[in-house]
This record gives structure tokens, C-alpha cells and sequence, in this order.
């Protein structure tokens, strides 16, 4: 059964820091906070002191950051609170790994549809580079079971390159070929370090180990396999940032939302599902997919599909089953029926390894389990060996994924990752890209419904928000 | 004292220093955390693998059929003291030396790591899958470091072993893998076999 909201929620505004950075040294976190809240609430065209007081009124603010132990600072949401000046407004910190600020923007989203509150402000930060990149390795597999998992060698990307060897072991040689898989791969790491070249903000738009002086940061294919193996089969450029950043999200009840926008975007769907912590837990149920009623409307009317999918050991180590059920449930409540790679404009997709888009785009039901290389394959490339920038994905009904550059290009500091997409998503739908991203050229021409996508661990958690224009 | 702001590890190249270093104080802090860390109900699989040479892989089973979904016997490994299912208390056994150990997936660390593995790369963790001597697979999977001369011979299907910690440290890595037919010289240092588990 679908849930709903209980009225309607705008998304208002968004604001991210000045530039996402491996490390800024020049800003604490709370100051960090402070730049992107700047930005959203410029973005409704309040004063702070306006906005202040209407939320003392009205409002509410969720903060969220990932780790305690990367900043040093237990409580830092308060601190982050108190710094943009919003005590003693109702506040609480909301944590999910990964998926930490998907499930901040949820919250704010509901604590308006609830009629609790009329706004909600989501915060999200996080400071990672105060210790260096081993320490930060160590620090993010302490979110794998430190009892049975973490000192065997406990290790984020390995955990993945184990997910993608599970796929390839699934898969290749039955929907795709060890080739394609690969070109696959190599195409997503390209087009998300690329789109982020034109990202002002973006993490590899300024700091690129890569660029060299003819390529000013832009990547080829050839770059990635010379990028190292980082853990089998998975090379460093399938890989995620580690980012200093924050982002921040003003949300809305409709009624309100009118004093400030003739634009809302409202929230159509949300949707949140969860699996085992530990990867070896996952179910591995022969037609797992059909026995848990977890295929979507238009998987069902696909006979042939569905009897595929019977066969299927599903999640196995291949699929996030966290992902699938909470598309199912966001997709429910917005009454979404049909292809979801043809009714989305837009996605901005937690893409932590370039295994996940793949395994995402499956679980988002965009294409069937075993069949999303295809969507990357076939985009051309240039002599430099670059896909296009900003290509819509899936054919000429198909969908854009990620033009921010997402985690690989743009940035993942972890607790504000998922309000980041949220804000891009809203710059996107009322065509801000050209001010936000300081280029034109990952503008879509027109977004008329878009999804975001957080998610945690190896799929512990994950959330899947839709929304559409209201104009 | 205040430190300057340059790389806390030199091979760390992604670092930039601050954009204005002139008005900046950093300053280092170390944080050490020692922990009395309780292994609970688990403390029965940690005793198993501490035996060394007696050393015995022990799970959980739950037998309350008609409190679980699909109505059959669970088995975990990680051991769970509580069915997630029926929420009875499940009861202990060991897995036999028949036991069949199979690599479900597996991944090999390179070139970077946690901390605690930076100076041991490459490592192996392998997904395995145990088999008792009637064919029932346990329900969950474990992970395991694995000890081999070239981790690219490794695939999926493959048959494993375990090894037990000579001087075991009540960690979940004093059980380590070999694959089956691995000589005596060939184990991981500090490995022995258990005389339940021929490999």
C-alpha cells in the first residue's frame, strides 16, 4: 500500500558551500554550514533576520552529518544550530552512513507534511580531510560490523569491487560481456568527472589529480585503467571523493511556499528501504524479487520479465534490495505505472562506485537486472576518448543522470551528499544552472520531474525522493 | 604548539593547503580510544576459533519452522543468539570437518586501505558460503580474509579452508583461509590448521 503525505511540500531552495574541496582548511564545519544556509535562504529572498524569525514561528531544522570522529566533535549539529543563529528552534540530527542526508531531506519533508511545521530548513556537513586518507579509509569501514567484518580487512571499495565481481559472476556471459561491463564502467567514471568540469563547485572542477595541461581535468577512458587498481576489479577513478562541504535545503508546506515562489517543486514521492549491515546477511533468494512483491508496475505487465525474474537470485551481493523497495514505495505514493526511465527527466543518483549506477539504474527499475551497461555503451566518444558531456541516458525517451558529476566528480561529503542532490536538483527544474554552476552547459532544457537517490553502506539504506514542477 | 598547514600523510597529493595561510592556527590532536570491547552472546564462536589447534567454527540455528517466513530451519553464521524471525532463542553447533567452504565473491585491496591494513596490501576478503556434509547451505555468508600467493587465481565456486591464529587475540581474524590442498609451509604466518578442519 502506497503512504502519502499528509499535504503537500515544496522544495524552495537550495545552497551548497562556495567549492567543494578534498580539504578547506579556511572554514570549521559549522562555518562550512553557514555558507550553504546563506545561499538558500538568499534563495527565497528573506533576510536572515526574516528568515529567523519565521522559523522561530514555523519552523524546524534537521542537521545531519555522517561521522562524529571525522570532525572530532560530538554534538556538532548543535554547534552548526547555533551558528546560523537558529536557537531555540526544534532541531534534531538525523544519521544513516551514506545515506545520511537523503534521509535529513526526508525528514524535513515530513515534518512539513505532517502539519507539524509550516518550513523546515535541512542542513548537511562534513569535514573529512583532518585526517588523512587512510585514517579516513578506517574511519568510514567502521560503519561495517566492527565485530566480524571490519578486521578482515574492512575496506569501503573493496567491499564494492566484491559487489562487482558478484555481478560480473551473475551477469556476464548471460546479459552482457566481461567487455561491455567494463566500457560500462569506464564510460560512467568519465562522464561524471567530465560533467563536473563544468560544475564551478564541483570537487574535480578545482583539485584534479588527473588534469594535465592539454586535458585542463577533462578524462578519457584510457585514463581509467591507468588510474591503478584500488581493489579488484575496481580502479581508482571508479571511485567516489572524500569531500569538505555542506549543502542546505529549505522546504515548504504549499501554503507558505506561495509568499516566496511562483516555481514550487513538489514532492510527489518518498520512499526509504533497508537491508542487513552486514553484506554477507543479504537474502540470496531464488526469485527473491517476485516472492517479495517487489517488482514494479512496469515489470509486472512484462510477462516475459517476470518469469526471468523467477530464476533470479535476488538481492544476492549483485543488487540492493534497500534500493528497489524504496523506489517501489516513492513511486507508489507519486502513482508513478510506467517506465521510470522514460517519466523522469532527471536523476542525481548516489554514485559512491561506478558498480552502483549500474546496480541503481536496475534497482530504480530504468532497466532490467543484468541490462543497464547498455545504457552507457553505446554513448559515442570523441579522439580524447570522452563520452559527451551531459548526454541523455537510455535514448532519445531516456534520461538525464547526474550532470552535477554526482560523488565521482562533484563531491561526497558524506552528510550533506544527499542534500546536495536535492539542491541540484531544484537548480536544475528552475533553470539556475548557468548562476549556480557557472556554465550553461549542464542546464536541461526542461525538467519537468526528477528523482534523488541516498544511499548507505553496502545498501543498508537507502531513499529514493521524486518530485515535479508545480508550474 | 600550532602546526603548519602541509599534508598529514606526504603521499596524500589531493591535499591543498589553505587559501590563506597567513590568517590560519592549526594544530594537531591526537585522539586514542581504548575500548573493553564485549563480544556478548558471540563470545561462544570467538572461544571456538581461539582453540588453536582444536580451534571449531561454531552458528546458530533457529528450528522454529512455523515462526519464520519460509518456514524452514535458519542458520546463521555470523552467529545470532536471537532469530530476527521468530525472535526465539537460537541454539549453538559447530560446522563439521566436512563442511564444504565456497567463495561466493571476493576482492583483493591494492593500493589502498584502512589504516589498519596499509602496511599488509594486498588483501584478500572472500564472501563464503558454508555447506554441510547433507548439502544445507548455512543462510548467511561470512567474510573472511584469505591467504594466497596471487589473489587473481582466486574466482567464484572455489573451495576454501580455515586457519586458526597460533596465538589467537580474540579478534574475528584469527580464523584466516587457505585454499583447500594448501601445503603446511604455504600458511599464512602465524597459522595453524585445526585438527576438525583438514586442508
Amino acid at each position: 500500500m502506497a503512504g502519502k503525505l499528509e499535504r503537500k511540500v515544496v522544495l524552495l531552495s537550495g545552497g551548497k558551500v562556495d567549492y567543494f574541496a578534498k580539504a578547506n582548511p579556511d572554514l570549521l564545519f559549522y562555518e562550512m554550514a553557514m555558507q550553504a544556509t546563506k545561499e538558500a535562504v538568499a534563495g527565497i529572498g528573506l533576510k536572515p533576520k526574516e528568515f529567523r524569525a519565521l522559523m522561530k514561528e514555523k519552523g524546524a531544522v534537521i542537521i545531519t552529518h555522517f561521522a562524529d570522529h571525522f570532525a572530532g566533535q560530538l554534538l556538532g549539529e548543535a554547534l552548526a544550530r547555533d551558528y546560523i543563529g537558529l536557537n531555540p528552534v526544534e532541531s534534531y540530527r538525523v544519521v544513516g552512513g551514506g545515506c545520511t542526508g537523503g534521509l535529513g531531506v526526508q525528514s524535513a519533508i515530513e515534518k512539513v507534511a505532517s502539519g507539524r511545521q509550516d518550513i523546515a530548513l535541512a542542513v548537511g556537513y562534513e569535514k573529512m580531510s583532518e585526517v588523512d586518507t587512510f585514517q579516513g579509509n578506517e574511519f568510514i569501514a567502521h560503519a561495517s560490523c566492527t565485530v566480524t567484518d571490519l578486521p578482515q580487512g574492512g575496506f569501503y571499495p573493496l567491499y564494492y569491487a566484491a559487489m562487482a565481481q558478484a555481478y560480473m559472476d551473475t551477469f556476464v556471459g548471460h546479459t552482457v560481456s566481461g567487455e561491455e561491463l567494463r566500457d560500462a564502467f569506464d564510460k560512467i567514471a568519465v562522464l561524471m568527472r567530465n560533467n563536473a568540469q563544468y560544475n564551478r563547485r564541483a570537487q574535480t572542477c578545482r583539485e584534479n589529480p588527473y588534469a594535465t595541461p592539454t586535458t585542463s581535468g577533462f578524462i578519457g577512458v584510457e585514463d581509467v585503467p591507468k588510474s591503478a587498481i584500488v581493489a579488484t576489479p575496481s580502479y581508482r577513478l571508479d571511485c567516489c571523493l572524500m569531500t569538505d562541504g555542506a549543502s542546505a535545503l529549505i522546504v515548504a508546506s504549499e501554503d507558505l511556499a506561495k509568499e516566496f515562489t511562483d516555481q514550487p517543486i513538489l514532492v510527489t514521492g518518498v520512499g526509504n528501504g533497508t537491508d542487513s549491515m552486514r553484506t554477507g546477511e543479504r537474502a540470496r533468494t531464488t526469485g527473491g524479487l517476485v516472492k517479495e512483491d517487489l517488482l514494479l508496475p512496469h515489470e509486472l505487465a512484462d510477462p516475459e520479465l517476470v518469469k526471468r525474474y523467477q530464476t533470479l537470485e535476488y538481492p544476492g551481493l549483485h543488487s540492493f534490495r534497500a534500493g528497489r523497495w524504496a523506489a517501489k514505495k516513492a513511486y507508489a505514493m507519486a502513482g508513478i505505472t510506467e517506465n521510470p526511465l522514460e517519466y523522469f527527466d532527471l536523476i542525481e543518483i548516489h554514485d559512491a562506485f561506478v558498480i552502483s549506477v549500474i546496480q541503481t539504474m536496475e534497482d530504480l527499475g530504468m532497466i532490467p537486472y543484468g541490462y543497464a551497461s547498455s545504457l552507457f555503451t553505446g554513448l559515442p566518444l570523441n579522439k580524447q576518448g570522452q563520452v559527451p558531456i551531459n548526454p541523455k541516458i537510455g535514448g532519445k525517451n531516456g534520461v538525464y543522470v547526474n550532470p552535477s558529476g554526482g560523488l565521482i566528480g562533484q563531491m561526497h561529503a558524506v552528510g550533506a551528499t544527499g542534500n546536495t542532490q536535492a539542491v541540484d536538483v531544484i537548480w536544475q527544474m528552475k533553470g539556475m544552472i548557468e548562476e549556480k554552476y557557472g556554465h550553461a552547459e549542464l542546464q536541461i532544457p526542461r525538467v519537468e520531474k526528477a528523482l534523488f537517490h541516498s544511499h548507505a553502506g553496502t545498501g543498508s539504506d537507502i531513499t529514493v525522493t521524486t518530485v515535479e514542477k508545480g508550474w | 604548539m600550532p602546526v603548519k598547514d602541509t599534508f598529514l600523510n606526504p603521499e596524500d597529493k589531493s591535499y591543498k593547503p589553505s587559501r590563506h595561510p597567513e590568517n590560519l592556527v592549526m594544530v594537531e590532536r591526537e585522539a586514542t580510544i581504548r575500548y573493553k570491547k564485549s563480544y556478548g552472546g558471540m563470545s561462544a564462536y570467538f572461544q571456538g576459533i581461539m582453540e588453536k589447534e582444536n580451534a571449531v567454527l561454531r552458528y546458530t540455528v533457529c528450528s522454529n519452522q512455523d515462526g519464520h517466513d519460509e518456514q524452514r530451519v535458519l542458520r546463521f553464521q555470523v552467529p545470532r543468539m536471537d532469530c530476527p524471525e521468530c525472535y526465539e532463542k537460537t541454539a549453538w553447533d559447530s560446522l563439521p570437518g566436512e563442511t564444504r567452504f565456497i567463495v561466493e565473491t571476493k576482492s583483493t585491496a591494492v593500493n589502498l586501505a584502512g589504516i589498519s591494513f596499509m602496511d599488509q596490501l594486498p588483501v584478500t576478503v572472500a564472501w563464503i558460503k558454508a555447506v554441510l556434509p547433507e548439502g544445507i547451505e548455512l543462510d548467511t555468508l561470512t567474510a573472511g580474509m584469505v591467504n594466497l600467493e596471487d589473489y587473481n587465481t582466486l574466482a567464484k565456486g572455489d573451495e576454501l579452508k580455515p586457519v586458526f591464529r597460533k596465538a589467537p587475540k580474540a579478534s574475528a581474524s584469527d580464523v584466516m583461509w587457505v585454499p583447500k590442498g594448501t601445503r603446511g609451509q604455504k600458511l599464512p604466518e602465524g597459522y595453524i590448521p585445526s585438527k576438525y578442519y583438514n586442508i
